[in-house]
């Protein structure tokens, strides 16, 4: 009798345990949807960076630079803010790794919702990462851990097979103490260096520029260009674009004619090895973004050649050497043109940039 | 298959689940023994399948030992058993060190050789199945186990899955009936489990991969270092290697309970021994009492005279030290053992004469002191183990004990302390039952929370890659 008596107290000891693990991981789900740090600590770092970039120089127009690992590591945007310049506008590079226009939507809206408004916005549109790879976006598989649950169900609508993206996200927030491992360590501050330096995860300076290496080894860049080659072979080769993304960048492109955002579209720079690699597709991929460039009346610029092969550390992320040396055109022959024409009093070019 | 993966976790539920749901005993053991295949065969099947025909060659050695009257034959085949296991061992294990060793002493004295380097990938956990191999096969030679008339039977004594790469070192006697033993579901027996289970998997996540993050560093490079920073590293090692050891033992035992098997404890909070001898009989016991059973007293044990007492201990803890590793850090960690060891026999024997001192050291703050003693013993002793080169090893202690200035840890040193902290309020807890009682004294509801909290902070603090056990290179 006794025996069975605790049987059944060890019994329900056990499905305290599971309802206690359980608990703990709804309560760290619910801190993953409202806390950009635990969800997209990138997006968190993005919006203290442009915070404090403002709050040094309130009332100057915003320019944002929003596009992925490429834009990220391709342009210094310290180079391109004047802070003697009293009407000069506060320029910061948002890219975050992996991102395309889906994720370049959602966060423009919750620019938006934090109460930054940008007034000009350069936003990167990788061919590649438009591609319909294995019939979907290239982005379909990725970042669906950054999204919260209304986001996801925002950007559904761009999906070729929304169940993948769901099953990611579900699987993200049902175990959030192993897939967000790296955020709340991060959130936690467990690894402190000993001179107390904040170092921060994305190696981004404090205008939002992530330097790549200064020098690389040319068997080691060989390696990784055979590396990412492989690993966007499929979306390389794929002619066709996915109409999700295409989708996703029309309303980007939209959103920011509501909110009287100018915009100009940028193809960011890569090696010749990665335009070489299959010209066929990248043509068609390239022809596709002409033609909603054209649609929607807004500038194109083909930077695809603007870096030699040299400013490559893997034939597509810009060294040091080769990102100073893209911004300093980018600022020459893009950005101050169009800079003279937003100088505070913000707002002059929200018409549209073309 | 890391016992802290993800695959590893889907395996064990799968086994889990077809193990309880198999209603047959026979079943139930052919599916265990299916699944220890299989967990041996994701390293290597090369290897799985050298550890299935050594292990078919032991299980006919020992029926034919025991069918055999003649005494003479029964000799000859535990030296083939024992030529076998420890010809594998040696082959896998030793081999490369001994050739090493040999072109050094070779090139010392002038001499050039060329002796081969092979090319050997070493079987995980050989150390603990040969041992096992071993005691099982002395034990039928000397009567004190019956051989195993199913295959199966002796098959999952050696590959059972939870055991098989880093222990603990299970018996036959002990081990056997246990296979036979039909077994029934048990909610106390599958509570102790899962709290065995969690417990180990902190231990292993949350403290030892915490301190690699420390300790690390500093042994990369021990000379560029401060004393203080060294003798907090040392400590710091002494910890991680506990941790991730017990820390295997306990998950070990723990899935072993889940299945419905008992397998005896491995640590008993060794670091609060008061002396060395006491150490060993609570650290890595299934190793030391292996050592005691089967070399130890085979040599005549402490019955000779004291020096045949000390060549004994010498002998058993170089041993010991040697089956570690292939390298001269662990044989010179063996006799250091050994010293100590000696050291802590004639200390008794001069303490006999000096009842004041005995009833001294035996007070409380006696006691504090000689645990302490113990602890910075085995510290020291575990800095040559560490170090790869047994010169930076003494180049090492040699900076622990001349005070000298250099670079701190790479990390603030909070998260270290409170490490330590947490091992220490874990012996203290543990140490008079203290931890049992407030678990079982807390609310279910509160019991369950703290459970969760654990398990996640466990797994948060996980290192981005899995970090094999200590142990399994052993």
């Amino acid at each position: 009798m006794r025996l069975r008596k605790s049987q059944i107290a060890k019994r329900r000891v056990m499905v305290w345990y599971l309802l206690g693990f359980v608990a703990v991981q709804v309560g760290l789900a619910v801190a993953a949807e409202v806390r950009y740090a635990i969800r997209d600590p990138e997006f968190d770092e993005m919006r203290q960076i442009v915070e404090q970039r403002r709050a040094e120089a309130p009332g100057r127009p915003l320019v944002l630079l929003i596009g992925s690992s490429r834009t990220k590591a391709d342009l210094n945007a310290e180079l391109l803010n004047h802070p003697e310049d009293p009407g000069a506008p506060v320029v910061v590079n948002a890219s975050a790794a992996g991102a395309g226009p889906m994720l370049h939507e959602i966060s423009l809206r919750r620019w938006l919702r934090a109460g930054i408004h940008p007034d000009l916005i350069f936003l990167e549109v990788m061919p590649m990462i438009l591609s319909a790879r294995e019939g979907a976006p290239v982005e379909e598989n990725k970042n669906s851990e950054r999204y919260c649950a209304a986001e996801i169900a925002h950007v559904l609508r761009y999906c070729a097979e929304p169940h993948r993206l769901c099953w990611r996200w579900a699987r993200a927030r049902g175990m959030p103490c192993n897939e967000h491992r790296v955020e709340l360590r991060e959130a936690l501050h467990i690894d402190v260096r000993a001179d107390g330096k904040i170092v921060r995860p994305s190696g981004r300076d404090d205008f939002g520029w992530a330097a790549g290496p200064g020098s690389i080894a040319p068997d080691e860049m060989q390696r990784r260009i055979q590396n990412d080659l492989e690993y966007y072979q499929s979306a390389l080769t794929q002619p066709a674009v996915a109409p999700g993304a295409l989708r996703a960048l029309r309303a980007f492109i939209h959103l920011c004619r509501k909110e009287h955002i100018a915009v100009v579209l940028v193809a960011p720079p890569e090696s010749s090895v990665f335009r070489s690699y299959c010209p066929a597709a990248a043509a068609s991929q390239m022809r596709a973004v002409h033609a909603l460039a054209d649609e929607l009346g807004v500038k194109l610029l083909d930077h695809r050649d603007w870096i030699d092969d040299a400013g490559f550390w893997d034939g597509h992320h810009a060294t040091r050497q080769g990102a100073d040396q893209y911004t300093q055109r980018f600022a020459r022959e893009v950005f101050e043109p169009l800079a003279a024409r937003i100088r505070y009093p913000a707002g002059t070019l929200a018409s549209g940039g073309r | 298959m890391l016992f802290c993966s993800q695959q590893f976790v889907s395996f064990f539920l799968i086994v889990f689940t077809v193990y309880w749901a198999t209603p047959w005993p026979r079943g139930r053991n052919l599916v265990l023994l299916g699944a220890s295949i299989y967990f041996y065969a994701y390293w290597s099947r090369w290897l799985a399948l050298i550890l299935c025909v050594s292990t078919l060659a032991d299980y006919w050695i020992a029926r034919a030992m025991e069918a055999t009257p003649s005494a003479r034959l029964k000799r000859l085949l535990l030296l083939t058993s024992l030529l076998a296991n420890l010809g594998l061992l040696c082959y896998f294990k030793y081999a490369n060190f001994f050739l090493d060793s040999l072109r050094e002493a070779a090139g010392a004295l002038g001499f050039e050789t060329s002796l081969p380097v092979l090319s050997v990938l070493l079987p995980v956990g050989i150390s603990f199945y040969t041992f096992e191999a071993i005691n099982y096969t002395v034990d039928v030679y000397r009567g004190q186990v019956r051989a195993a008339r199913d295959l199966t039977h002796f098959m999952l004594f050696i590959l059972f899955f939870p055991h098989l790469v880093a222990g603990p070192i299970v018996r036959a006697r002990a081990f056997l009936p246990l296979v036979a033993r039909r077994k029934r579901w048990s909610w106390l027996r599958a509570h102790a489990g899962v709290v065995l289970v969690l417990l180990g998997v902190f231990k292993k996540l949350a403290i030892a991969d915490r301190m690699a993050a420390y300790v690390d560093p500093v042994f990369a490079d021990p000379l560029v270092h401060s004393t203080l920073t060294l003798w907090l590293a040392a400590v710091g090692y002494t910890i991680q290697g506990y941790c991730d050891f017990s820390g295997y033992s306990d998950i070990a035992l723990g899935l072993a309970y889940l299945l419905g098997y008992h397998l005896a404890p491995n640590f008993n909070m060794p670091f609060l021994s008061a002396n060395v001898a006491e150490f060993w009989r609570r650290w890595h016991i299934s190793l030391s009492s292996w050592i005691r059973d089967y070399v130890y007293f085979p040599l005549g044990g402490s019955r000779g005279s004291r020096l045949k007492t000390a060549r004994n201990l010498l002998i058993a803890f170089t041993l010991c030290g040697m089956w570690h590793g292939a390298g001269w850090n662990y044989v010179v960690f063996g006799i250091c053992t050994g010293f100590l060891l000696i050291i802590h026999m004639l200390f008794r024997e001069w303490c006999g004469g000096l009842p004041w001192l005995d009833k001294l050291l035996r007070t409380g703050p006696g006691t504090a002191f000689r645990v302490a003693l113990t602890f910075t013993a085995f510290c020291v002793t575990l800095v040559i183990f560490r170090c790869p080169e047994f010169s930076t090893g003494l180049a090492m202690l040699g900076r622990m004990f001349m005070p000298a200035e250099g670079a701190g840890f790479p990390l603030q040193l909070h998260g270290l302390y409170l490490t330590f902290a947490v091992v220490a309020a874990g012996h203290a807890l543990g140490c008079w039952n203290w931890g049992e009682r407030f678990w079982d004294w807390l609310p279910e509801p509160v019991r369950g929370l703290t459970f969760g909290a654990a398990l996640t902070l466990a797994i948060v603090l996980a290192p981005g890659a899995s970090k094999a056990f200590i142990y399994f290179q052993f």
